[in-house]
């Protein structure tokens, strides 16, 4: 499996990018965000482009609680929405996008499970501070 | 006469005509289906998807397999998903539209961007969806038609309030919040007379968390919902007991270590017991012991070491009563 990560802070936001390439070997990983005081709003966005599998996105709080369980791409249900054009090689295309209204300060962890994947996937997280 | 024969005919071609239009006119009210009227902005795509949810654990996946149906929207903001195709009973399903530049399969939860509904509905029913504010999200969207849909709205909006609750508060404070908000939620699972209903509230109210402290609860529900066979059910059943199995299990497993774990202390004790009564034995019982062991006949012993059959049987005798023992084919075994 690859990775790569990247910081961007802005005046008043906070970006962090995260690129995982997956295969049918890969197992849990874990993305850390740190939000510190004075953040509004938190948004998660995970962008993933399957062929196989399926991937679990969990979202846990600072107390280690979890705030959210998303799942993208389906073992038998891969395939291009009625009425798109096919592809060649059936392929998942998905977006999801958890956002927080002031989120609880600390390390905010994203635990993402793959089952038998063959997938690219970004996960990125925008925190933005109040003015 | 003539005359007056062709002025009834035309009243009643008029009258015919007349009600044909008004047929038309009503028929869309009428006809079961999903109406929408919305006003979306020039960020979002004009096309909505129709997601059948499988099962109420799979309300946040996000896969184009569950898209059943795309519609676009018109100009006026209308759109309208036939149901002819969807099955009798009510179902779970989700609609949503995606901005312009991300995949069809996008889901965006929390915030105002909200870009999907949750909604009941079978293929009898009629649900309209409308907004009134001009670039409005999906979250504005109000959805009326079919009665279950009112009560799904209700806990919608509870999960906002608690969605919206200041996270940067006190963890105490928080903890208060989310039990109010699952004791709410089981409030109404229990009391809501819709199958579907009831479930999705339980399944808001974090109940794999509550189950084990509340069991008698659940039982209860399930109980009340017996006859309901739907694959929602099927699940909920499914992931209420293995609870129950798995402790079954590991009941199972532990008697089974148990028990192996004696056999393996009873085997070495009586190994251990052999071992010192074997050092009682005299020096020519031990040698007997030994072509004991190699399961020798009491005429083979003898020839072996030159003495009488019956004083081996005597040897043999005095071997076993020291070792405790029945036979001579536990000499053997050991």
């Amino acid at each position: 499996m690859l990775s790569s990560f990247a910081i961007v802070a802005q005046s008043n936001e906070l970006n962090t990018q995260n690129s995982l390439f997956l295969n049918e070997k890969s197992k849990e990983q874990s993305i850390k965000v740190e939000v510190a005081g004075g953040v509004e709003n938190l948004q998660i966005q995970i962008r993933c482009s399957l062929t196989k599998g399926e991937v679990i996105v969990e979202l846990f709080d600072p107390e280690e609680k979890r705030q959210g369980k998303f799942t993208v791409g389906s073992k038998d249900n891969l395939g291009t929405p009625k009425g798109e054009k096919e592809q060649n090689e059936p392929r998942e295309d998905g977006k999801l996008e958890k956002i927080v209204v002031n989120p609880a300060n600390g390390i905010w962890t994203i635990k993402i499970t793959p089952t038998k994947t063959k997938a690219k996937i970004d996960v990125r997280s925008n925190q933005k501070y109040s003015k | 006469m003539a005359l007056s024969k062709m002025k009834w005919g035309f009243l009643l071609l008029a009258l015919v005509a007349l009600d044909s239009t008004i047929a038309s006119e009503k028929q869309p009210h009428e006809k079961p289906g999903i109406y929408g009227d919305i006003k979306l902005d020039s960020a979002w795509n004009p096309v909505v998807y129709l997601s059948l949810i499988p099962n109420f654990e799979e309300r946040f996946t996000m896969a184009s397999g569950y898209i059943v149906e795309k519609a676009n929207i018109d100009a006026q903001g209308r759109f309208y998903f036939s149901t002819s195709f969807l099955p009798e009973e009510d179902a779970f399903y989700r609609i949503h539209i995606s901005k312009k530049g991300d995949p069809p399969s996008t889901l965006i939860i929390g915030g105002n961007d909200e870009n999907f509904k949750f909604f009941i509905t079978n293929k009898n029913e009629r649900i309209e969806i409308g907004s009134t504010v001009d670039g409005s999200s999906v979250r504005d969207f109000e959805l009326t038609g079919y009665a279950p849909n009112v009560q799904l709205a209700t806990i919608k909006q509870w999960a906002d309030v608690v969605d919206s609750a200041n996270f940067a508060g006190t963890q105490i404070k928080r903890e208060l919040i989310e039990n109010a908000f699952a004791e709410k939620m089981r409030l109404l699972a229990d009391t809501n007379s819709n199958a579907l209903v009831s479930l999705f509230a339980l399944y808001q109210s974090d109940f794999e968390k509550n189950k084990t402290v509340n069991e008698s609860f659940y039982e209860d529900f399930l109980e009340k919902w017996k006859a309901e066979d739907s694959e929602y059910f099927k699940l909920f059943r499914a992931q209420f007991h293995p609870a129950k199995s798995s402790s079954f299990l590991l009941w199972m497993l532990g008697a089974g270590c148990f028990i192996v774990g004696f056999g393996i202390a009873f085997f070495i004790y009586r190994k251990k017991e052999t071992e010192s009564s074997i050092a009682e034995l005299s020096v020519q019982e031990r040698k007997i012991y030994k072509l004991l062991e190699e399961g020798l006949s009491n005429k083979e012993i003898s020839e072996a070491h030159n003495i009488g059959v019956n004083t081996v049987k005597s040897h043999v005798s005095s071997i076993l009563s020291k070792l405790k023992m029945k036979s001579r084919k536990e000499i053997m075994r050991d």
